[in-house]
């Protein structure tokens, strides 16, 4: 009776806000390890599909499993404890907290002597952030709020972990430093489900990916064949 | 010079009345947007809390005399556990189900739970003031022509402690945490594991507590309650949660007692009538000048 | 632990089944909102004990249905108007002060629609211009205030006087807070409200203090003297016509489409080339206007009034009632201002002597109390208001849409 889960699935999942359905019925599944990439342009319905994930929004209808539950009727809160951490669009840091608040925070279903340890583990995975502890979150540079986005959504020890444009407007050099702590992390043992509009740079850290166009997948296939597809280079590599 | 400690010790008093209740507004504020217009009357029900506790004492003992420091102190939680209960009746039932309804809807909602809770006081009371047994040792400490009396005292004291205590809580605990997390952005916060509803409800019995207490305090100086007691003291907090940066948990606190002294050196310079204007003017200022608050920083602007 | 977790959790879930019922069966039948009220109003007709002033209800109920069915239907408002004409004869003297209050509380919540309707500015003082009209009013007409004009012809002159000049406080109040939005707007005007309000305490060297202005003569309509509610209740009506038939004819104006860009955003109008400064204080003006107004007409059939009667209450009623009802169209006004100022009134006489039940008083002890309790239901079942404008409606879906769908 029951079918085959993946890690984490969604099926046939409609959601948005209100009236307006950003995604239209998105199926796609992330097995246990890997980094899958959800490629598509503006308003495809990325971050709506992550915010839906997380409980943020709750879907119209379909369903998403992760680790054998169906999690797609939990609370935002609930979801997170069970192992799923999203690192939101355009950072989300607490301005007006320190660094190290912020990662607290990240922590909060946890506490104790751990989290210490934790902080000093991400502290080790972005150097940067060590030296900027007790500023305000809000003083921040661009690359290194993503950084404390991205520590901050480890805090929560995550099983899964879900990245929102984690390039979105950072020089070309932050970009390979946090793609690179990217596949640390991932070597560490965190599956990754990793939204991006640099399609190149995605395609070359992940193991396979969906290209999701108005709101549906239109392609599924490994990160090495959507390379070298020709529909991908024209529209999302911008090769000829 | 000994008047001028005077007007000030006076304005503290008072002051720090409103810098209590004035936390409740701006803690409301911060992490829903909304001005609970209902908190003044649960400032109101402390006070009759504290009236009935107090003339139970009265009438079946002998403890107000005996033990006044017990009696107190119980008038004081009775005041609390009141307001807070009714703090989470209404957030339940006239608040939550407007969380995503036009911002107008739970303002008027506010206002039904004011009206209904002052008209069921005046009911219960048949519309008469109750008179607060004496439980304070009269009195006054004299120092030259300064004269403060001990429930002044306390009064200043005991608004200091909440204060304090609730600095700590806000900076100190994992929930002040959420509950900062909350008011600055409540869907990352979800993100980071925080239960928002629980947070939310949080807030009101913080802030439902403190009113409480400071309902049942003023009720002993003043040594009466009324059914409309609650909206003077509430909008005058509630000016002191605008002094300070409406959102900003040590500008209300400053914004407290800043509206206490101005408001007593005004009876002193201006007339005793026209205390309630110079507050309202004061309020009506900053909010044109300065709408984050006489000491607050200024942020981008919120609309 | 877990139990009592639990247990919260299952109340939390069966009061959001509930409330999510409720509102769902006030929407689903449609019929709920005209049966509702003409149920109602046949058992307040037919049962003498249960409501003793049943003409004045039954005529509520009739009216709201009437609106309710005929927005623009002729035959409607035909009907409408011979009613407003016929009943107020058939009435005693109370019943006709409850007819004079919701009459001027339409005028009113005309008036302050305007501003918070249609130019979406949050106004919690609108108090202000009321209690300008009435004692610019008094103060010129009363002897004993040191006026002493003649009041046959004065009365009719100080009516547009006393707009004109409500109408520039209403500027000379919005000019300094027109970078204010939302609830910050709302904050500055509560305080001007109450600051007006104490003034006319205060200075009694001007406005006798809390002792008021009395002894305010009698207007007149040719040789009639308008003696009483009954007469100026007429004047209302007039009143109440003329500024919603004025509102409506702005609102579907130039005036008002600027209003709308405003409302909807207002850094947008701006941008495109709205001059925002102009139409938030015109807003203002002649919301202003129609409160000066109504504070004349108050003043002549009080013919004594008093700085307490202009508390903070008056504002928050005229703007429940706009809410209420559903903001942004007059019908939606005249609505709340039947519930919001009839219905308490009528409670009054409500009592309950069913079998061994006795009681008497009821309506009259807790008529503030259901009053409240009845506000908060209404907005939580209705948060848009009982009657909205299809634009408002359509508003509020949006906002619902926007507003990102926290599931929790």
């Amino acid at each position: 009776m029951t079918a085959e889960r993946a890690y984490l699935e969604l099926a046939e999942v409609v959601s948005g806000y209100g009236q307006i359905m950003a995604i239209k019925g998105v199926s796609l599944r992330v097995e246990r390890g890997e980094i899958v990439a959800l490629i598509g342009s503006n308003g495809a319905g990325k971050s709506t599909t992550l915010r839906t994930i997380s409980g943020l929004l709750r879907p119209r209808s379909g369903e998403i499993w992760f680790e054998g539950r169906r999690i797609d009727r939990a609370p935002p809160h609930e979801i997170v404890a069970r192992g799923v951490s999203h690192a939101p669009e355009g950072r989300a840091i607490f301005a007006r907290m320190t660094v190290m608040d912020n990662l607290r925070l990240g922590a909060y279903r946890r506490s104790g002597a751990e989290v210490e340890r934790d902080i000093e583990h991400v502290l080790t995975l972005f150097p940067r952030l060590r030296e900027r502890g007790r500023q305000d979150g809000g003083t921040l540079s661009g690359g290194e709020q993503q950084m404390l986005a991205i520590a901050r959504a480890l805090m929560a020890r995550p099983r899964i972990l879900l990245l929102d444009e984690p390039s979105m407007g950072l020089a070309p050099v932050l970009v390979e430093t946090i793609f690179r702590t990217v596949l640390e992390i991932n070597r560490e043992g965190t599956t990754i489900l990793l939204v991006e509009q640099n399609a190149a740079i995605a395609l070359q850290v992940a193991h396979r990916g969906y290209i999701l166009e108005s709101g549906a997948i239109a392609l599924e296939a490994s990160a090495a064949e959507l390379r070298e597809s020709d529909a991908v280079r024209r529209t999302y590599l911008g090769i000829d | 010079m000994e008047q001028w400690i005077q007007l000030f010790i006076d304005g503290t008093t008072i002051g720090g009345v409103y810098a209590v209740i004035a936390l409740g507004y701006t803690m409301v504020y911060g992490v829903l947007r909304m001005i609970n217009f209902a908190h003044g009357e649960l400032f109101m029900m402390g006070a009759f809390a504290g009236f009935y506790t107090l003339d139970a004492y009265q009438q079946h003992s002998g403890l107000n005399d005996s033990l006044p420091v017990f009696t107190i102190a119980s008038a004081i939680v009775a005041g609390m556990i009141t307001a807070v209960v009714l703090a989470v009746v209404m957030e339940r039932i006239a608040y939550r189900p407007l969380r995503h309804a036009p911002r107008l809807a739970p303002l008027i909602s506010a206002i039904g739970v004011s009206i209904f809770l002052r008209n069921v006081m005046l009911r219960v009371t048949n519309a008469e003031a109750q008179v607060y047994p004496r439980v304070f040792p009269r009195g006054a400490i004299e120092w030259g022509d300064v004269s403060v009396s001990y429930i002044r005292i306390f009064l200043l004291v005991l608004s200091v402690f909440f204060l304090v205590l609730l600095w700590l809580f806000i900076e100190r605990t994992k929930m002040g945490m959420s509950i900062r997390a909350v008011a600055e952005d409540r869907d990352t916060a979800a993100l980071m594991g925080v239960n928002v509803d629980r947070t939310i409800v949080m807030t009101f019995v913080v802030g439902a507590a403190l009113a409480g207490a400071a309902g049942a305090v003023y009720g002993m100086f003043v040594t009466t309650a009324t059914a409309g007691m609650g909206f003077i003291p509430g909008i005058k907090a509630f000016t002191a949660a605008v002094l300070g940066g409406i959102g900003s948990v040590p500008g209300a606190m400053a914004g407290g007692y800043f509206l206490g002294i101005t408001e007593s050196l005004s009876t002193k310079f201006i007339g005793a009538q026209y205390k309630d204007v110079v507050a309202f003017v004061l309020l009506v200022l900053v909010l044109i000048f300065r709408p984050w608050g006489i000491f607050g920083k200024r942020e981008d602007k919120r609309a | 632990m877990m139990q009592r977790f639990e247990a919260t959790r299952a109340l939390t879930r069966a009061l959001d089944n509930a409330n999510a019922r409720a509102r769902a069966a006030f929407d689903a039948i449609p019929l709920i909102r005209w049966i509702l009220p003409l149920a109602l109003g046949v058992v307040g007709a037919l049962s003498p004990q249960w409501f003793d002033t049943r003409p004045t209800y039954a005529l509520m109920v009739l009216i709201t249905y009437l609106l309710l069915r005929t927005s623009t239907n002729v035959f409607g408002l035909a009907v409408l108007a011979a009613m407003l004409v016929y009943l107020p004869m058939e009435m005693d003297r109370f019943e006709r002060g409850i007819l004079f209050d919701i009459a001027l509380y339409t005028m009113l919540g005309i008036g302050l629609n305007i501003v918070v309707g249609y130019a979406g500015l949050l106004d919690l003082g609108y108090v202000a211009f009321f209690a300008s009209g009435a004692y610019i009013f008094a103060l010129v007409v009363a002897p004993e205030a040191g006026g002493g004009w003649d009041i046959g012809a004065s009365f009719w002159l100080m009516i547009p006087a006393a707009m004109a000049l409500a109408a520039a406080l209403g500027v000379a109040l919005g000019l300094p807070v027109l970078r204010l939005r939302g609830d910050y707007l709302a904050i500055v005007t509560l305080g001007f409200g109450e600051i007006i309000r104490l003034m006319l305490n205060n200075r009694d060297d001007i406005t006798n203090g809390p002792r008021g202005v009395y002894l305010i003569p009698k207007a007149h309509f040719f040789d009639k003297e308008l003696t009483g509610p009954y007469e100026l209740y007429f004047l209302v009506l007039a009143g109440v016509f003329i500024a919603a038939f004025a509102a409506e004819r702005i609102r579907d104006s130039r005036v008002g489409r600027a209003w709308e860009a405003i409302r909807e955003d207002e850094d947008a109008a701006s941008a495109m080339g709205v001059n925002t400064t102009f139409y938030k204080l015109l807003a203002f003006a002649i919301g202003a206007a129609i409160g000066g107004g109504g504070g004349v007409i108050y003043a002549a059939k009080q013919t004594a009034i008093f700085p307490r009667d202009f508390d903070l209450d008056v504002s928050i009623n005229v703007l429940a009632l706009v809410i209420i009802g559903g903001m942004g169209n007059v019908r939606g006004v005249v609505l709340g201002a039947m519930l919001l100022i009839g219905l308490p009134e009528v409670l009054r006489d409500f009592s309950i002597e069913f079998a061994f039940i006795d009681l008497a008083n009821i309506g009259a002890d807790y008529r503030l109390v259901i009053f409240g309790a009845a506000l908060v239901a209404i907005m939580v079942l209705r948060p848009e208001g009982l009657l909205p404008s299809r634009r408002r409606a359509a508003e509020f879906e949006q906002a619902e849409m926007l507003e990102s769908e926290l599931a929790t």
